[in-house]
């Protein structure tokens, strides 16, 4: 099994003892951060360059947005032309389940959309496989 | 503002005031009136003395006892009126007035004092130092802008609080002082005729018949015919002929008359031109307009003592001799006499006599007889403007009656409260003993019944009714008596209005029953139903029942309907029509944004519980990491925390299906085979099929090979939805031998599905299609919900009834073309 462990994820929640639970589960796997806002993750985004991010839709008390937009925002920025993290994965977990909120994560790119609430072993299982990716393609470009 | 529309003022003023000829009480009666109007706490009235020289008090109410002490004269024509006076030339603000024809507002007694001719006599006794707050004078003018006098209201008073005169006080004030002169100078030239001969005494009792017959609100052609009688009599007229403007044609027409003039009564009539077209000397014959018309046009009388004066003005034509006069009976004109009628400064008609007679002579037509008959034009005149403005009234009480309506349905929107205040504004209209509203049962359109009475029908809502039948089953002069519909019914069903003047036209309907009478007027009572008007309520083509009025009364008499109460009645029908579909449309919307409501509530409730479920579940699943990591983890434990996470799943899956079921629908409609979506959702549907093999269900399809179309324009995913729904539901409520029967039937209007089982049938205590609404311990209760919901996107209909000990569950489907 590979070693994801020297891997960061950002964990974008605004529900502080939900966050806090993401991070105890993903301990196991790889170092993660915790922002509670926009303002926060673009800090944490640029401060620790995440190699996961994942993402809540619906930020309450965001700064920036309106908090039923503050994700997909987020998002948006994340996936813009001149944006170093095009390429960032991202995996949605999100109280919001319309199918068109998930076509438009899915249309920007998302590795991942998950409808709270999501079983353990489906997070890590998400986390992991995209670490795992982002390890190959630093594998591949170490090697050329 | 006084509490009085102008309308109203000008209704108490005429009643108080027209047909008064004596001005002792004429005085009286205005002040009072003026305190009631405008609830001010003082009011006089001065007038210029008969030979016009000196203005005295003559009647005031309110002021001190000294104040009745005033100078008397207060003012002298004669005196000198300067605009800047030093204090000896000052003639106090009543003489000003007076002098001046000038009327004077103040609302603060430091305003007052600052007018220049101000002189407070009495002024600081009233209030004290407060002196007047309130003050409004005016001159009284006549038509000449002779002054006869000063009217004077002050100290406004609400509630025992000074208030300021507004703009509107002033305005009504106006007229009713422009009323006033005009009255007091008639009643005054009366008392002149008086004087001149005895024998008018007759006159003036007769004219005072005439405007005293305006208080008793009577049609406006009885009033005329009355003027017209009394005219001929008092100036002992072969004829006398009222002529009124027909505004929409601007002609005149003959409208009343006595003597040889009757027989043209609506058929003789004049064109009206401006009076700058009016040739002052005709050239021609096409010139003239006609006597009676250059009256009209010119507002001059004219008066010829014999035929010859009568043949020499220059627009006389003798239009109508040849049917006044006929040939061979060597009648003729013997003298004329016409005056204009005038109502305020527009001239509204014409009235005439001719052929004055003493005995069996004829005589001519004296200055005297002018004088009476210009009297008594003006009081006519007042009279006819009355009507008008009663008429006007009446409109003002329908608009009223329109702005209730409309209000009571912004206000609430609810059936109940709009249909209350539609007959409680249809009885206080017409003063009618009962109003009611019938009205077509929406879930049984054969059925009209009472919605809503006022009055003797109040106690007959919701019992009261009639079978309504197509209109081309109606007899229309049934022989048999139960071949009768009953009036309200033939209403609903003709959609036709119906007015009846009294009980026997009511009972000449050829679909009268009276089914009700017994109930409304109790037996030797001696009640009955004495006027009629039935309306019906109708949308473009659709009637949605009948609005009825009865025994409309006046001054505690019967009296029947009239057309001009039935085109009232009919505006408020319409209204009333209009207003119940668009409340019984907004109902339905409101249901419909009930659904979205829940809908957006539901998917906030969703995303509110996914949050705190995914923190249990997580929480849940780390405690259960941690304690196998130390080895502490129990058979019990894993059980539990198992246990957490199911309950988790099912709260989730509950918010999901609320979340599903008030989702507003589109359905995407396409052609299916009503076959394979019975199949799919019933006899192949996967997860029934093992319980139909376990529980040994019997099922059963019929009537598909009846059909002459098996394709149905649907959203197939819909109604597939549904019949599983109601599949669920029976395979919840049988047992042993449990049997479900799917039936399909093409009916009128389209398509009908049944679900039948043998389960003993549902309880019907619940309102089974509401949400949320369940007996059983699973469930929230929303499967027979989105049956509904489903077939409602399709515009159809389901219902229940309990069939063969058991339920049956009938889906109609509209045909869509």
């Amino acid at each position: 099994m590979s070693d994801v462990q020297k891997y960061r994820a950002l964990i974008v929640e605004d529900k502080k003892r939900v966050a806090e639970k993401f991070q105890r589960a993903l301990k196991s796997i790889c170092e993660s951060m915790i922002a509670r806002d926009s303002t926060q993750a673009f800090e944490q985004i640029d401060d620790f360059a995440p190699h996961v991010i994942l993402l809540d839709l619906v930020l309450e008390g965001d700064r920036e947005y309106q908090a039923w937009e503050a994700g997909m925002r987020i998002l948006e920025r994340l996936r813009k032309q001149d944006s170093i993290y095009q390429d960032t994965p991202v995996i949605i977990v999100t109280g919001r389940i319309e199918r068109e909120i998930e076509d438009r994560c899915r249309g920007l790119g998302v590795t991942e959309f998950f409808r709270k609430p999501i079983p353990l072993q489906t997070l890590r299982q998400a986390v992991k496989e995209s670490l795992q990716k982002q390890q190959q393609t630093d594998a591949d470009q170490n090697t050329k | 503002m006084t509490s009085y529309s102008i309308s109203q003022v000008l209704g108490k003023i005429s009643k108080a005031v027209v047909g008064v000829f004596s001005i002792s009480d004429l005085q009286e009666r205005v002040v009072d009136l003026c305190q009631d109007i405008f609830e001010a706490r003082d009011c006089s009235l001065f007038l210029f003395d008969e030979n016009r020289q000196e203005l005295r008090l003559v009647a005031a109410r309110g002021y001190s006892a000294k104040f009745l002490d005033y100078p008397d004269p207060i003012f002298e024509s004669h005196q000198q009126v300067v605009e800047k006076p030093a204090d000896d030339e000052k003639v106090g603000i009543t003489g000003w007035i007076a002098a001046t024809g000038r009327s004077f507002m103040s609302n603060s007694f430091k305003e007052l004092k600052e007018h220049p001719h101000w002189r407070g006599v009495f002024d600081e006794d009233r209030l004290g130092s407060k002196g007047v707050h309130s003050f409004y004078g005016v001159p009284l003018k006549v038509a000449d802008d002779e002054i006869i006098g000063v009217l004077k209201i002050e100290n406004k008073r609400v509630e025992g609080r000074g208030q300021p005169f507004t703009d509107d006080d002033a305005h009504i004030f106006d007229i009713l002082a422009a009323y006033i002169a005009t009255t007091i100078a008639n009643a005054r030239r009366v008392g002149e005729i008086k004087r001149q001969s005895k024998q008018l005494q007759t006159i003036t009792d007769a004219l005072q018949q005439v405007v005293s017959s305006l208080s008793e609100e009577l049609p406006m052609q009885h009033l005329l015919d009355e003027i017209v009688e009394t005219t001929a009599t008092v100036l002992g007229a072969e004829a006398c002929v009222l002529f009124l403007k027909d505004d929409q044609r601007d002609v005149l027409v003959e409208r009343a008359g006595v003597g040889y003039v009757a027989q043209l009564i609506g058929k003789a009539e004049y064109a009206l031109i401006p009076r700058e077209e009016l040739a002052e000397k005709p050239a021609t014959d096409d010139e003239k307009v006609g006597l009676t018309a250059w009256i009209a046009i010119t507002g001059n009388p004219f008066l010829a003592r014999n035929n010859a004066e009568l043949q020499k003005h220059p627009h006389w034509r003798g239009k109508y001799d040849p049917e006044h006069y006929p040939e061979g009976q060597g009648k003729r004109c013997q003298s004329f006499l016409g005056v204009p009628l005038l109502v305020a400064d527009e001239i509204v008609g014409v009235l005439k006599v001719e052929n004055k007679k003493v005995g069996d002579s004829y005589v001519p037509l004296t200055d005297q007889d002018r004088l009476v008959f210009e009297v008594l034009a003006r009081s006519i005149a007042i009279a006819i403007g009355q009507i008008r403005k009663q008429r006007v009234q009446r409109e003002q009480a329908v608009t009223d009656a329109m702005y209730r309506v409309s209000e009571a349905l912004a206000g609430r929107l609810e059936t109940e409260p709009l249909l209350q205040e539609i007959v409680k504004v249809g009885k206080e209209i017409f003063n009618a003993e009962a109003c009611v509203i019938f009205l077509v049962d929406p879930a049984d359109p054969d059925r009209l019944v009472e919605t809503k009475g006022e009055g003797y029908v109040k106690h007959l809502e919701g019992i009261a009714e009639y079978h309504l039948i197509p209109p081309d089953a109606l007899i229309e002069q049934p022989e048999q008596p139960e071949d009768r519909v009953g009036l309200t019914a033939w209403i609903a069903i003709t959609g036709q209005p119906f007015l009846a003047r009294n009980n026997a036209e009511l009972r000449d309907h050829p679909h009268w029953r009276g089914r009700y009478d017994p109930e409304h007027y109790q037996a030797g009572s001696g009640k009955q139903c004495n006027s009629f008007l039935g309306l019906p309520l109708r949308v473009g083509d659709e009637i949605l029942g009948v609005l009825k009025v009865e025994n409309k009364q006046d001054a505690g008499e019967y009296v029947p309907f009239d057309e001009r109460d039935q085109q009232l009645f009919q505006l408020l029908a319409n209204s009333a029509a209009i207003t119940i579909r668009n409340t019984r449309d907004f109902q339905k919307l409101q249901e419909t944004q009930q659904l979205a409501s829940i809908g957006r509530s539901a998917a906030a409730m969703a995303h509110h519980m996914r949050t705190p479920l995914q923190e249990i579940r997580i929480t849940a699943e780390l405690l259960l990491e941690d304690l196998e990591e130390r080895k502490h983890a129990s058979a019990k434990d894993r059980e539990d925390i198992a246990d957490i996470l199911g309950a988790v799943e099912r709260m989730n899956d509950a918010v999901e299906r609320v979340r599903e079921a008030a989702k507003p629908l589109g359905p995407k409609l396409d052609l299916y085979d009503i076959g394979e979506i019975i199949r799919n959702s019933f006899t192949d549907n996967n997860s029934f099929a093992k319980q139909f093999q376990e529980r040994a269900i019997s099922t059963q399809v019929v009537g598909l090979e009846n059909l002459k179309t098996s394709v149905i324009r649907c959203d197939r995913n819909l109604i597939e939805e549904a019949i599983s729904n109601l599949i669920n539901n029976s395979l919840e409520a049988i047992g042993a031998n449990g049997r479900i029967i799917v039936s399909v039937l093409e009916t009128q209007e389209g398509l009908c599905i049944e679900v039948q089982d043998n389960g003993g049938g549902a309880d019907t205590n619940l309102t089974l299609f509401e949400p949320f609404n369940t007996n059983k311990e699973e469930g929230l209760g929303l499967g027979l919900f989105i049956v509904r919901r489903n077939i409602e996107a399709h515009g159809g209909v389901v219902s229940y009834e309990e069939k063969d000990k058991g339920a049956c569950f009938r889906i109609e489907l509209p045909q869509h073309e």
